[in-house]
């Protein structure tokens, strides 16, 4: 069968597949994206990002309902309120989404075949369809953009119907009253506070001490206190041991510790592994690394010449909007354009309830950096903004270098975060020292006057010329989790 | 109360059934014998007596349609008998599994016995298949297993009203299937809203026929329709060919999906078999 020619083939249509093949094709490459699901998107549409952040706007809306009245008018939702109707508005969201994305991939003349791809060379891929009908493709480029799926721990028996995945938990139809999450990571932590915010009692148990632990150690205390203000409950360094469904409505999980967890159902959410077994990447001269994912350099190409991957596929941070411009700067590079520079300054947004985000290096890494850094705080709670929106777990921090000059690293926690930081990245990318928030007006009243509470603060640190020399934070949650 | 023989069809007859609500959806006698003897035993096994519920689409059926009764308004809407089980907790489950039993219709036609337990049999398959085509979707599973279960339920429920109407007037056999064939997936959708089933459920139940048709929910229907297939294809009853099957590329299952779900019959016949 001879294989149809092309400038390049983009295998996977998630974010960073379509990022890739839309600036291909920008450039007037001929592109074929290669597709196994039915519509475009991939998993960040269908299973993960999406939809999930759907389910967090009904969980914020009644958190924030509830706050907001000064809990004078409170909602419980009741039992009868099924996970679907609170998703009512996800398939409209997701149908406008798959929508726009196929309607960009239209307009920039991109051809989509739906089939699994596996590859013949480094230059060639067969494509199977659902009816075993097989077609040929090749080009001398070729983006490897398959994503990742969550990983099954042996020993935990995921059935999708009492012991879910992030793939299985928005499937429920019914909110139940209990929840057990497997896992201390962005995935976990996001669903374990939505769903504790939706009335659920969950329980959340990690190895690490902490969740979220590459955060600010002082960011993720303030989510743990808003979890549990909430009702849930984290476990640090707890591990479980078996879990299993006893046959009638519940999931016991039985720690290494020997106490036992009940619940109605179990998330486990302990990481996320490459889609690759399809692939045949031996075909093409590629393998994946010790750490199960495609290993790559700075541009996002593999070992191969002319072979790129990027997304989830490389591993981590598994974030949409790095997979996005991961996609981009591989073009760029295989095209031999120009990508722009590379810095510190991508940002990490995390849905959780409240949300937090961050750029740039947390006060630990500036330390070890820098020798020394300064330290700027705004609580939300003092802000006028945060008074009237009655928002308690908010905190904007400031990492400057020692001299209390450059901005080294923004975090934040609380409603409007992942928005806020942008403040903070923008004035990072322009080179703006700390006194730029002091020297000019935000609007009022705002969250955004965080920004200058906490400048204030290292500006009068620097006049005394008081660095942050005491050590860094290291947090415990122990004794409040157990 | 069947309304008096006036010379018209079966199916005209059943239609007026159905409109009028005469419909009644009959228990297996061995069931609810041995439902009668489990909840009668003060050492009752409670996991046992679940697993009956859970399988047999009598039992599931009433056990729905009471933990969503008027009675019961608190608990509005259950979706599943998982939750249903969780939410009354097995002490009244328990007392309603023996309800059930003894105030139920128990289905005894000489001669219609064996048809019915193979329905039964063929619904159970049914489910068995559906929840692995939803793992396999990541779709919910328990709404597929009992949407698989309940598909068929217009059957028993239309059969039983046949046999009440040909102590009247004697049907063909032809007749019968006709009529039964032919209502059977509408009845299925009405029993389940009047159960207070989801809509979903009563969609794929409805349109198990015709996924096409199904206003919002035609992935469950497709799910259906493609486990009915390879439920009957257990029995020996369809040659269909499940790698070509309609549904197969709508519920968008490659080949090896497909394989999987051929691979597990031999597993799917046991289940079967052990509850018979």
């Amino acid at each position: 069968m001879s294989a149809s020619k092309w400038d390049m083939i983009v295998v996977g249509s998630g974010p960073a597949g379509q990022k890739a093949a839309i600036c291909a094709a920008k450039v007037g490459k001929r592109v074929l994206v290669v597709e196994q699901e039915m519509s475009v998107g991939g998993a960040c549409v269908h299973r993960g990002t999406v939809p999930s952040k759907t389910l967090r706007e009904t969980a914020l809306a009644l958190t924030s309902f509830r706050r907001r009245s000064g809990h004078v008018i409170d909602i419980d939702l009741p039992e009868s309120v099924q996970v679907a109707s609170l998703l009512s508005r996800m398939d409209e969201v997701v149908v406008a989404h798959e929508r726009f994305i196929e309607d960009q991939l239209t307009r920039n003349g991109i051809e989509r075949w739906r089939g699994k791809a596996r590859f013949r060379s480094p230059t060639e891929v067969e494509v199977q369809a659902v009816h075993r009908d097989v077609r040929h493709a090749e080009a001398p480029l070729i983006v490897i953009a398959t994503g990742s799926r969550p990983r099954s721990p042996a020993g935990i028996p995921i059935d999708h119907e009492h012991i879910l995945d992030s793939d299985s938990v928005l499937s429920m139809r019914y909110l139940p009253k209990s929840l057990v999450v497997l896992g201390g990571g962005v995935i976990a932590s996001e669903y374990a506070s939505i769903f504790a915010a939706l009335g659920v009692k969950v329980t959340m148990i990690d190895r690490a001490e902490r969740p979220l632990a590459f955060l600010d150690p002082e960011i993720s205390m303030r989510f743990v206190e808003a979890f549990e203000r909430i009702g849930g409950v984290f476990m640090g360094s707890t591990v479980a041991g078996e879990v299993a469904y006893d046959g009638l409505c519940t999931v016991v999980t039985t720690l290494k510790d020997g106490n036992v967890l009940e619940s109605e159902k179990v998330l486990c959410a302990l990481g996320r592994v490459a889609n690759v077994e399809d692939l045949h990447l031996a075909s093409a001269g590629l393998a994946v690394n010790d750490a199960g994912v495609v290993p790559v350099d700075d541009t996002c190409a593999t070992v191969v010449p002319g072979i790129y991957a990027v997304g989830d596929v490389i591993g981590p941070p598994s974030l949409a909007s790095t997979a996005m411009e991961q996609g981009r700067r591989a073009i760029c590079h295989a095209l031999g354009m120009p990508a722009g520079n590379v810095g510190d300054f991508t940002p990490l947004g995390i849905y959780t309830i409240p949300e937090i985000s961050q750029v740039g290096l947390t006060e630990n890494q500036a330390k070890l950096r820098y020798g020394n850094a300064i330290i700027g705080r705004a609580r939300f709670d003092e802000l006028t903004r945060g008074q009237i929106a009655g928002t308690k777990d908010g905190l904007l921090k400031l990492v400057s270098d020692p001299a209390g000059r450059k901005i080294v690293g923004v975090h934040i926690v609380g409603e409007g975060a992942a928005e806020l930081v942008h403040t903070g990245q923008m004035a990072m990318l322009g080179g703006l020292e700390v006194d730029v928030f002091v020297e000019n007006t935000f609007n009022f009243p705002t969250l955004a006057e965080g920004y200058r509470v906490a400048a204030l603060e290292i500006v009068g640190k620097r006049a005394r010329g008081a660095g942050d020399r005491e050590p860094a934070i290291v947090a415990s949650t122990r004794r409040r989790c157990a | 109360m069947p309304p008096p023989d006036d010379g018209r069809s079966l199916r005209d007859r059943l239609e007026e059934l159905i409109e009028a609500g005469y419909l009644d959806l009959p228990i297996l006698p061995a069931v609810a014998a041995e439902v009668v003897a489990l909840t009668s035993d003060d050492e009752c096994d409670i996991r046992k007596l679940a697993e009956i519920v859970r399988r047999d689409q009598a039992m599931a059926g009433h056990m729905l349609r009471m933990a969503n009764s008027a009675t019961h308004r608190a608990i509005v809407q259950v979706a599943s008998l998982q939750q249903a089980m969780s939410r009354l907790g097995m002490k009244l489950v328990r007392q309603f599994a023996f309800v059930i039993s003894c105030q139920n219709r128990v289905f005894r036609v000489q001669g219609r016995e064996e048809q019915l337990r193979k329905l039964f049999a063929h619904s159970l398959a049914t489910a068995l298949y559906a929840q692995e085509i939803a793992r396999m979707r990541r779709s919910n599973v328990e709404e597929s297993f009992l949407a698989g279960l309940l598909h068929d339920v217009g059957r028993p429920v239309l059969l039983q009203s046949v046999m009440d109407l040909t102590t009247t007037t004697p049907f063909s056999e032809e007749e019968i299937d006709d009529a039964v064939s032919v209502l059977h997936a509408y009845v299925g959708g009405e029993m389940s809203r009047q159960w207070g089933l989801s809509g979903r459920l009563g969609e794929a139940i409805a349109h198990h026929h015709n996924p096409a048709a199904a206003p919002s929910n035609r992935e469950g229907a497709l799910t259906v329709r493609l486990a009915d297939d390879l439920a009957h294809r257990l029995d020996g009853e369809t040659s269909v060919d499940i790698e070509m099957h309609p549904a197969v590329a709508a519920l968008n299952l490659y080949p090896q999906d497909v394989e999987r779900l051929l691979g597990i019959a031999e597993k799917i016949s046991a289940q079967v078999e052990e509850m018979r």
